[in-house]
């Protein structure tokens, strides 16, 4: 299961079947032997706040990379070429997070999730890079099997030496939110605070409320708690969760780009071929740039538009430099 | 001797099986045995539930191997094979057990099993499916799917995460924990919040033992009523060497079905269930099984009573099967739900309800295998004739969109086996949003989380009106409206409605119509 049931209606049940037990099962001797394992200090639910370090930079050009082609893979080295190459980024030994929207129960071509080959030509270049392990997980909102393998995600990355894993409910730590406007602190997943490097690999995708699900809200997928409840002022919330996470690099699959009834998707006639892929270091240019293949202008959403209030990146297209290659 | 153990190894390879399949009765279901074979075993499930749905349920298949066996075998179902006999086996080993006095009659209570089967066959002449309920080939999945391994999966995992929290230790528990997540551990943690209903149903069948060893498949099981029924015919059985036989008592008192007559010769009809205990007690060899023409057993029990019921206690079985069954064949069953948009969602590809309650055996492979435990064993929500069937709670757990894997392991055809396709757009309910309670429409705050996860591709539930920002002039936001066209009732809006407690949108049967 994916989403807020987990953060509190599965954990109702869960704990009021556990207080049930005790009642129906608990003999003196489990209830000692609970009573004395609960009072041991337990370390991981101290409810200890986490502060990160400030992460680690590359040395990637700036600006945009726009491929455009039909190989997917070598749209994906070609642009990692043009930006100075992976190498700068992804050092011997790094451990290195491949953040993909694996959420739906999807197959490739209803362009609910990000193309299987992206995700995979990522983790090659990062094996390339010797980078020590490369994960690859999402918080799907469907059956997480269901997904990992509807999606060709996991195999495909698998294939090419990545680790691939579920969510583990547990393994969730509050980390504080230093300058945060809408949140002082959320629940992130463990995998992601220790990466080195977090590339971010969303699709492109209609999402009615937020219009657009590009750059920022993929990073969802690594925040716990009760998701459900973040579309109110979504904007603030995916951006002050954007500072903590700070991926070094985003690539934009809009290889196919899902233009209505998003973020689900389902009929093939809403999905356009693109065969476009964006690159950037600057989480608010790659965003804007994809919104402009929806032809919506990127200040009307709401969390680029905050990003760049908050000085992450830059909105106007016109200042930027896009380098376009065709493959 | 060893063939007791022989017949021990085979109890404890059944019930082994038996839970291995259950373990395997899950996504992606890609084990070559059906994982719901055992509850599809039961030939006397497989003929209520064929007459009370009032069609041939070839699912049942398998049953014939056990009616031909005991064609053949007599009850060696029962103390061989059957899941729950060896469960008991088991407990009553662990219970303290009672002293009983073999007599030269069967005792009375054997009788009951035999009234219990005729009424249940009679009540099935209405179309009610009582026998699902005693059935052990309905029991034994139900029980341990739900009353056993649910809550002892919940216990361990409980147990393991807090003992990884303790320092000395987690070097353990860590390892066990993933070993355990990664092969016997389900997806996600079982969700039953009734558990403890089948928990107390198998430890009442425990607790007999206090009364008599096997004291279900003597007197309650309706399955062993049939079997026992059949082995008339068949030509495996007891015999006893009369010369050799000292009348020392021995075997009477071994036996655990009491079978046996107090001289240690006579064996009641329909009682025994070949475990040999009797044979490998004997210290004169003079207990052998073998084969002999089924006529000349039926003679030499002629001279003891049988097992079977009287005349006028089969005359008020069916009479008893017929009343039981009678106000829900009317329509007068005093728990059904009142308003018909109450009644329960049942699981996609169910049959209309009347029929679907009739060919369901309440075995509850269906609720083990829904990946988001949303199947649920109902209490009285469809009247007290539909208890323990399935019901879609999605609350606890949606219809996964790609997703028909309840109609796979469903043993009776209850629930058809929908190809993808037509799953996807069979009509579970609809969902009806709660305008009091809705974030957008009672409070003015965006919300879109059930529109965005909907999975019909076109959108069963749509954002209308309002800018599409919470603008700062008051301006109202856009607010969900349900598509009734579209909807297909699988309750993720409802599962994921962010709202603490009760969801503000709902999905109900018998709904006509979107609320646009």
């Amino acid at each position: 299961m994916g989403n807020f049931v987990n953060g509190y209606l599965y954990d109702f049940n869960w704990k009021q079947s556990r207080r049930d037990f005790l009642k129906t099962l608990g003999t003196a001797g489990i209830g000692a032997l609970c009573g004395g394992l609960l009072g041991c200090k337990r370390g991981d639910s101290s409810g200890e706040v986490i502060t990160v370090e400030e992460p680690k930079t590359g040395e990637l050009t700036e600006g945009l990379v726009v491929v455009t082609g039909r190989d997917y893979r070598a749209m994906v080295r070609r642009g990692l070429e043009a930006m100075g190459g992976l190498s700068n980024l992804v050092h011997e030994g790094d451990v290195v997070v491949v953040k993909p929207n694996i959420a739906w129960d999807r197959t490739e071509e209803q362009a609910a999730n990000t193309h299987p080959e992206v995700v995979a030509e990522l983790v090659k270049q990062c094996v390339a890079c010797r980078a020590e392990k490369v994960r690859v997980f999402d918080y799907p909102c469907n059956d997480a099997r269901r997904t990992y393998v509807r999606s060709g995600i996991a195999s495909a990355a698998e294939a090419e030496g990545a680790s691939v894993s579920f969510i583990d409910e547990e393994r969730f730590v509050e980390v504080a939110i230093p300058g945060g406007v809408a949140l002082d602190s959320f629940l992130y997943y463990q995998d992601c605070m220790d990466a080195n490097v977090i590339i971010n690999v969303p699709i492109a995708k209609d999402h009615s409320l937020t219009k657009l699900t590009l750059g920022f809200k993929n990073l969802m997928g690594v925040i716990g708690g009760n998701r459900g409840k973040w579309h109110s002022g979504i904007g603030e919330k995916l951006v002050d969760l954007w500072t903590v996470v700070r991926p070094q690099l985003t690539v934009i699959d809009a290889t196919r780009i899902l233009v209505a009834n998003g973020p689900t998707g389902g009929d093939l006639a809403d999905v356009k071929i693109m065969n476009t892929i964006i690159l950037s270091t600057d989480p608010v240019a790659v965003d804007a740039h994809a919104a402009t293949l929806f032809n919506i202008d990127p200040e009307d959403i709401y969390c680029i538009k905050e990003g760049y209030q908050r000085g992450l990146g830059e909105i106007d297209l016109t200042k930027v430099n896009i380098e376009r290659i065709a493959v | 001797m060893c063939l007791i153990w022989l017949r021990r190894l085979t109890q404890l390879f059944s019930l082994a099986f038996f839970l291995y399949l259950i373990g395997r009765n899950s996504y992606p279901l890609d084990f070559p045995i059906p994982p719901e074979l055992f509850s599809r075993l039961s030939p006397l499930t497989a003929l209520t539930a064929s007459i009370s749905a009032r069609s041939l349920l070839t699912p049942f298949w398998p049953a014939l191997f056990i009616l031909v066996s005991a064609l053949i075998l007599g009850r060696a179902f029962c103390g061989w094979v059957c899941p729950l006999g060896s469960t008991i086996d088991i407990t009553d080993k662990l219970l303290p057990g009672c002293k009983e006095k073999p007599g030269d009659k069967p005792s009375p209570a054997s009788r009951v099993k035999y009234l219990i089967l005729i009424g249940g066959i009679s009540a099935s002449l209405l179309g009610v499916q009582l026998v699902g309920y005693l059935d052990p080939l309905s029991i034994a999945p139900r029980s341990y799917i739900m009353g056993i391994l649910a809550p002892l999966e919940l216990l361990t995992r409980w147990l393991l995460s807090v003992a990884k929290g303790v320092g000395w230790l987690s070097p353990i528990a860590s390892p066990l924990s993933s070993f355990a997540n990664k092969h016997i551990f389900s997806f996600l943690a079982p969700n039953f919040p009734h558990w403890y209903v089948h928990t107390l149903v198998i430890l009442g069948i425990a607790l007999l033992a206090l009364w008599r060893r096997r004291g279900f498949c003597r007197m309650l099981c309706p399955l062993g009523a049939l079997l026992g029924t059949v082995s008339r015919l068949a030509p495996m059985g007891r015999t006893v060497d009369a010369e050799r036989c000292k009348d020392c008592g021995t075997c009477p008192a071994e036996c655990k079905m009491g079978a046996i007559a107090g001289d240690g010769v006579g064996t009641f009809g329909g009682e025994c269930i070949l475990c040999l205990n009797c044979r490998s007690s004997c210290r004169l060899d003079a207990v052998h099984f073998n084969f002999a023409s089924p006529f000349i057993r039926r003679k030499e029990e002629q001279e003891l009573a049988s097992a079977g019921p009287s005349r006028r206690a089969f005359i008020a079985s069916i009479g008893t099967g017929l009343v039981l069954a009678a106000p829900r064949a009317l329509g007068a069953d005093l728990f059904l739900p009142k308003k018909k948009n109450n009644a329960p969602l049942r699981p996609p590809g169910a049959l209309p309800e009347e029929r679907f309650l009739g060919a369901c055996i309440r075995c509850g492979q269906c609720m083990r295998v829904c990946p988001t435990w949303g199947l649920q064993p109902t209490l009285l929500e469809a009247g007290l004739a539909g208890m323990f069937s399935p019901r879609l709670v999605p609350r606890i757990g949606y219809c996964e969109y790609n997703c028909n894997l309840c109609g796979r392991v469903c043993s009776s055809g209850a629930i058809r086996e929908l190809p993808l396709e037509e799953k996807q757009i069979f009509v579970i309910g609809l969902a009806v949003i709660d305008r009091n309670r809705c974030l957008p429409w009672a409070k003015n705050e965006e919300c879109l989380v059930c529109e965005e996860v909907c999975p019909v591709p076109q959108k069963a539930i749509v954002l209308k009106g309002g800018g599409k920002r919470k603008g700062k002039g008051g301006k109202r936001v856009a607010r969900p409206v349900v598509v009734g066209d579209l909807c297909i009732g699988c309750g993720i809006c409802e599962n994921r409605c962010p709202l603490e407690g009760k969801s503000a949108i709902v999905v109900e049967v018998g709904m006509v119509g979107g609320d646009s």
